[in-house]
C-alpha cells in the first residue's frame, strides 16, 4: 500500500468515526427528547380514578386524544420552569377533549391536532350539555374547529390562544362556536386563522378583550340577544363582527381595523334592533359601519355615539331607506366616502334622511366657528355627485380624488342644475373630534399585521392631538384630499436638526393670504362665500415673537390653520425657504402647534403622554426628561393627565409640541384657558423660548400678553389686517387694559355695549384681562 | 386659462362617462339556467344575508327569469335562505331553477329531486337546520342521527312557505 492509500483509507476512518459519533448524539438527542416528551402519568386513567370535584395536577408531557371529561374534575396543567405544559395531541382524529359534565375546569394545556373531518366538527375542545365550565389558559393549535360549546349555560373561556389549521378560509371551521349557550363569558382571548367566532341562541353572552384576527368573521352572531361586545380587537378578518337577527346588544370600546377581505366592513348589523354603538374605532376597513334593515322594528332607534370612524373606504354605509339611527358625537376622519348608500338608492339624498346625523366631527367640513361654542356656523353637507354616482357603481370608487371626480364634482358645481341633492345634512357640525375615553386596542403582532397595525394605529391616534382635523383641500372649485400619510404629517416627523436660515431673516413669509367659507345659509347650489382673511400679508423673522390679535371671529385662527394645511387658501404660504403647499410636508417639519383645546388621554400618566408622542412622532425617549425640564414638569411624570391643573396641562402641550424641538411654535390662544397667576408663569415660559431663539406666532385676546411676549402684533378684523406695529405702539391708546381683578371687571363689562369698534367683545374667563377699542379712537 | 382648464375638465368629464358606460354595456356571459353557479367559496357572498359563503355542504342556488333569455344566478349560503328568498319573493319572479349542495359529495344536484333533512341540532350557516341529499337513504340515516325529518321538495317548500316551487335546473 502506498502512502497515498494509508492517507485515504485514515481518511475514510476518520470520517466514518465522525458520522457515528454524530449518529450517536443524535440518537441520544431524539431518545433525550422523547423521554421528556412521554409522560409516565395516565391522564385518562387518572380522570377516570377521580372522584367527582377532584383537582388533578397534570404533569408537564405529552398526552393522546380524545379525552372525555365526565364529571366535575378540574384539570390543572404544571407549567414547567422552561414554560413548557401538559399537551393533549389529538394526532389528527376527531376531537381532542370533550366534556360533557357541568363545573369542569381545564387549565394550562396545549391542546393541539385535531381531525380534519368538517361533517363531524373535530376540534379542539368540545364541550356539550354541560354548565358552568371554564376552559382557562389553554393554547389550541392545529385544530379544525376551537372550542365548540352546545347547551353549554355560563361556560368562561378566558386566556385562551386558538389558531385553526393552515386552510384556505373557505375549508376552515370555527375558533369559538356557541350554541344554545347563554350567559357565557368569553374574555381574553386570541382566535387567529380560522373561520369565525359564531354565537347562535346563545343569549346574554359577553365577549370582551379579545383579539380576533385573520378570520372570515372576527364575531359573527345571530339570535342572540343582550349580548356585550367590548374593548375587543379586530383585525384583518373578512369582517370584524357581523351582527344578525338579535336585539339588545352592546357594542363598546371595540377596535375594528383593516377588516378588507370579501364584505369588509368594521361591523356590521343586519336585522338588528336596540343596538348601542359607542365609543368603537374603526381605522382603515373597507367600510366602517353597514347597517342592512337595522333598526328593523319601526318603534326602535339605536344609538351610536362616540365613534372614530377613520381612513375607512367609507365611513358608514346603509342600505336605501334605513332609519332611526341617530348618530352623534361620531368623528368622521379622512374615510374616502363619509356616508355612503349601498346600490345609491332610488332617491338620491332621501336615503338618509330617516336618521340622526347632528352632532358629528366631520373632517371634510369647511365651516367656521365664529362663535367659539364649539359648533360650526353653518351645516354639514354631503353633497358629491361623484359620491352619488360610485355608491351606484361601487368600481368607480378606483377614480376617488382622482382627476375624473374633480371633473364631475366641478361639473356639479358649475351647472346648479346637476347639482345633487345633499346625502345628508348635519345641522350642528362639531368643530373637534369627539374622542372615545379609552385608547385604541392594539396587541403586539409578530407579523406584518402588527406593523401595519402600529402604522394605522399612529395615523388614527393623532386625532389625539387635535391638529389634523381638516385634511381636505379646497382649491377654487375643485376638492381634493392630502395624500399624505398620517405618519408624514408635521406633527410626526422627526426632529428638527438644523435651520437653514440666520436670525432675522424671514421664517415665515406670508403673502396675500385669503380663505374664503361657504356663506352661512346659502342655497345649497350657491357657492356664495365669506371671507374668514382677507389679503394677509406679512414675514416673521427667525427668533422673533409675533401675536395675531383680535375678537373671534377676527381670522386669527385660520391663519394658523392655513399654515398647518389643515385649511386651503389661497396666496403664498413660504417657511423657512418651502412652499407650504408644494413641500408642505417637508416645511411642516419646522412647525410645533400648541392648539386651544387640549386633547389628552386622562388615564395616561405625563410620561406615558410624552412616549406615545415621542413615538408619534418618531423621536427619542431620550428628548422626554429635556422637554418636561423645559416646561417644568419635571417630577410630575407618573401623574396621570387627568389629574393635572390646567396650567400643567398646558405646559404638558408645550412639551410635546417642543418633542421634536421645532423652530417654529404656533400658538393658538396658548392661555385663554388660565387663571391670571398660571398665565404668568406660562408666558414667562414661553418667553425664555423666544429669548432661547424660537420663533414665536401666536393667536390672543390679552393685550397685555401682547404687550410682554409679542415683538410685533398684527390686528385683524374681520379677517383684514386693521394694524401692525410693535405692541406698545399699536395697542397705545386704543386700548382699555383692566387687570385681572375681578373686582375690576364688572366695570368693564358695563362699558362694552356701547364701547364702539368692537362691539361683539368676548369676555374670557371669570378672571381675564378685557381688552376693549375706544369708539373715539378708531384703529387706523 | 381658465377657459383652458374648464375644456380639459370637460374633455374628462366625457371620457369618464363614455367608461362609465362601457363598464355598464360590459354585462356577464349569458347565463345557462341548467347550469349550477360557481361559486368562489370564501369569497361570493349570499344573495340574502350578504354573509360570505363557506361551508359547500349547504350552498343553494336559484336561477330567475328576468326577461327572453335573461337570467340571473342567485347563490345562497345556506339551503334555509333559498327557500326563504323565494317565499320572500312572493311569486313575483320567475324561478326556473333551484339547485343544492349534497350534504355528502358536496356536488350540485337538481334541488327539485333532494330530499332535505331538517333538524334542530344541525348548525347550518343561518341556523334554518336542512341539508340536502342525493339518496333518501342517506337524509333518513342522518335524520335519524341527528334527531330530524326527512322532506321532498314539494314538502320543503311547504314547510317554508314558498307560494311557487316551479322549475328545476339539472333535468331541464
Amino acid at each position: 500500500m502506498n502512502g497515498k492509500a494509508v492517507q485515504f483509507n485514515r481518511h475514510i476512518k476518520k470520517n466514518l468515526r465522525s458520522s457515528a459519533l454524530i449518529c450517536a448524539l443524535f440518537f441520544l438527542l431524539f431518545a433525550v427528547k422523547s423521554a421528556a416528551q412521554e409522560s409516565s402519568f395516565d391522564l385518562k386513567a387518572a380522570v377516570s380514578a377521580a372522584q367527582p370535584g377532584a383537582v388533578i395536577d397534570v404533569p408537564a408531557g405529552v398526552y393522546y386524544g380524545d379525552l372525555a371529561v365526565d364529571k366535575p374534575l378540574h384539570l390543572r396543567g404544571e407549567v414547567a420552569a422552561d414554560g413548557s405544559r401538559p399537551v393533549i395531541d389529538g394526532q389528527g382524529k376527531g376531537t381532542v377533549v370533550v366534556i360533557n359534565a357541568p363545573g369542569v375546569i381545564l387549565e394550562n394545556f396545549v391542546i393541539r391536532a385535531s381531525g380534519n373531518v368538517i361533517d363531524k366538527e373535530d376540534g379542539g375542545i368540545t364541550v356539550e350539555n354541560a354548565e358552568d365550565v371554564q376552559l382557562l389558559n389553554n393554547r389550541l393549535e392545529d385544530v379544525l374547529y376551537g372550542i365548540r360549546a352546545i347547551n353549554a349555560h355560563r361556560l368562561v373561556i378566558r386566556g385562551n390562544y386558538i389558531t385553526g389549521k393552515r386552510l384556505d378560509i373557505a375549508r376552515r371551521g370555527d375558533g369559538l362556536r356557541l350554541w344554545q349557550s347563554e350567559e357565557c363569558l368569553v374574555e381574553g382571548n386570541t382566535v387567529e386563522r380560522v373561520r369565525d367566532a359564531i354565537f347562535w341562541f346563545s343569549d346574554g353572552t359577553t365577549v370582551r378583550g379579545n383579539t380576533f384576527h385573520d378570520n372570515r368573521y372576527g364575531v359573527h352572531m345571530m339570535y342572540t340577544d343582550r349580548m356585550t361586545i367590548e374593548n375587543n380587537y379586530m383585525l384583518g378578518n373578512s369582517v370584524g363582527a357581523y351582527l344578525m337577527y338579535s336585539k339588545n346588544v352592546l357594542i363598546q370600546g371595540n377596535t375594528f381595523q383593516q377588516n378588507r377581505g370579501p364584505s369588509g366592513y368594521g361591523v356590521a348589523l343586519k336585522d338588528m334592533d336596540g343596538v348601542t354603538v359607542q365609543e368603537n374605532y374603526y381605522l382603515d376597513n373597507r367600510v366602517g359601519l353597514f347597517f342592512d334593515n337595522s333598526p328593523s322594528s319601526v318603534d326602535i332607534s339605536q344609538a351610536i355615539e362616540r365613534n372614530v370612524l377613520a381612513f375607512n373606504d367609507i365611513g358608514v354605509l346603509m342600505m336605501p331607506a334605513i332609519k332611526r339611527n341617530i348618530l352623534r358625537h361620531n368623528t368622521f376622519l379622512d374615510n374616502l366616502e363619509q356616508v355612503g348608500v349601498k346600490g345609491g338608492g332610488s332617491r338620491p339624498g332621501d336615503e338618509l334622511g330617516g336618521n340622526g346625523w347632528d352632532g358629528n366631527f366631520w373632517s371634510d367640513y369647511v365651516g367656521y366657528d365664529a362663535t367659539g361654542e364649539g359648533v360650526g356656523d353653518i351645516p354639514y353637507h354631503a353633497e358629491s355627485l361623484f359620491e352619488n354616482i360610485a355608491d351606484r357603481h361601487p368600481n368607480l370608487s378606483l377614480f376617488f380624488f382622482s382627476p375624473a371626480q374633480q371633473a364631475i364634482d366641478f361639473a356639479a358645481k358649475a351647472f346648479p342644475v346637476i347639482k345633487p341633492k345633499p346625502k345628508l345634512t348635519d345641522e350642528f357640525p362639531e368643530m373637534a373630534p369627539v374622542l372615545p375615553t379609552a385608547m385604541p386596542q392594539t396587541t403586539p403582532f409578530q407579523s406584518r399585521m402588527g406593523w401595519l397595525a402600529a402604522g394605522l394605529l399612529i395615523g388614527a391616534t393623532a386625532m389625539f392631538v387635535g391638529q389634523l382635523r381638516d385634511r381636505r383641500l379646497v382649491i377654487g372649485n375643485y376638492r381634493t384630499v392630502a395624500t399624505t400619510p398620517i405618519s408624514q404629517s408635521p406633527i410626526l416627523q422627526s426632529p428638527i436638526t438644523s435651520t437653514p436660515v440666520l436670525k432675522g431673516d424671514p421664517m415665515l413669509t406670508i403673502k396675500n393670504l385669503t380663505k374664503r367659507y361657504p356663506r352661512p345659509g346659502r342655497a345649497w347650489w350657491s357657492d356664495e362665500t365669506i371671507t374668514a382673511v382677507d389679503d394677509l400679508t406679512f414675514e416673521l423673522p427667525v427668533g422673533t415673537s409675533l401675536a395675531l390679535w383680535g375678537v373671534n371671529g377676527a381670522g386669527k385662527t385660520t391663519v394658523l390653520k392655513c399654515l398647518l394645511g389643515l385649511l386651503a387658501s389661497e396666496g403664498e404660504l413660504r417657511l423657512n425657504g418651502y412652499d407650504l403647499r408644494r413641500d408642505g410636508r417637508t416645511a411642516r417639519r419646522f412647525l410645533g402647534y400648541v392648539p386651544q383645546e387640549l386633547a389628552f388621554h386622562n388615564d395616561l400618566s405625563v410620561a406615558e403622554s410624552c412616549r406615545f408622542y415621542a413615538r408619534l412622532k418618531d423621536v427619542s425617549d431620550a428628548r422626554i426628561p429635556v422637554v418636561l425640564a423645559l416646561v417644568g414638569l419635571t417630577g410630575q411624570e407618573k401623574k396621570a393627565v387627568g389629574a393635572l391643573s390646567g396650567g400643567m396641562k398646558q405646559r404638558l402641550a408645550l412639551a410635546l409640541a417642543l418633542l421634536a424641538d421645532p423652530p417654529v411654535l404656533l400658538l393658538d390662544e396658548p392661555t385663554s384657558n388660565l387663571d391670571a397667576a398660571t398665565r404668568d408663569e406660562f408666558i414667562d415660559l414661553l418667553m425664555e423660548l423666544r429669548n432661547g431663539g424660537k420663533t414665536l406666532l401666536f393667536t390672543s385676546h390679552y393685550a397685555d400678553e401682547v404687550d410682554r411676549l409679542a415683538e410685533r402684533v398684527l390686528i385683524l378684523r374681520d379677517g383684514r389686517l386693521v394694524a401692525d406695529g410693535v405692541p406698545a405702539e399699536v395697542l397705545g391708546t386704543q386700548r382699555l387694559i383692566l387687570g385681572s381683578q375681578s373686582s375690576r371687571i364688572a366695570s368693564v363689562t358695563q362699558q362694552l355695549p356701547n364701547s364702539g369698534v368692537f362691539d361683539s367683545l368676548p369676555v374670557v374667563g371669570r378672571h381675564s384681562s378685557v381688552v376693549n377699542y375706544s369708539a373715539e379712537e378708531p384703529i387706523r | 386659462m381658465q377657459h383652458k382648464i374648464q375644456h380639459k375638465m370637460q374633455h374628462k368629464l366625457v371620457l369618464l362617462t363614455l367608461f362609465v358606460f362601457l363598464l355598464s354595456a360590459c354585462g356577464g356571459a349569458r347565463i345557462d339556467p341548467t347550469v349550477p353557479p360557481d361559486i368562489v367559496f370564501g369569497e361570493d357572498v349570499c344573495a340574502r344575508c350578504g354573509m360570505i359563503i363557506s361551508d359547500d355542504r349547504f350552498a343553494a342556488s336559484l336561477v330567475v327569469e328576468k326577461g327572453t333569455n335573461d337570467y340571473e344566478q342567485l347563490i345562497f349560503d345556506d339551503a334555509g335562505e333559498m327557500f326563504a328568498y323565494a317565499r320572500e319573493d312572493n311569486g313575483q319572479s320567475k324561478i326556473v331553477s333551484w339547485f343544492v349542495h349534497d350534504y355528502h359529495s358536496l356536488e350540485w344536484m337538481d334541488g327539485g329531486s333532494a330530499w332535505y333533512v331538517w333538524a334542530d341540532s344541525l348548525q347550518t350557516p343561518m341556523a334554518f337546520g336542512v341539508a340536502a341529499f342525493a339518496q333518501e337513504l342517506e337524509a333518513t340515516a342522518l335524520a335519524q342521527e341527528w334527531g330530524g325529518e326527512v322532506f321532498t321538495f314539494a314538502q320543503a317548500t311547504e314547510k317554508m312557505g314558498v307560494m311557487q316551487p316551479m322549475g328545476s335546473g339539472m333535468h331541464k
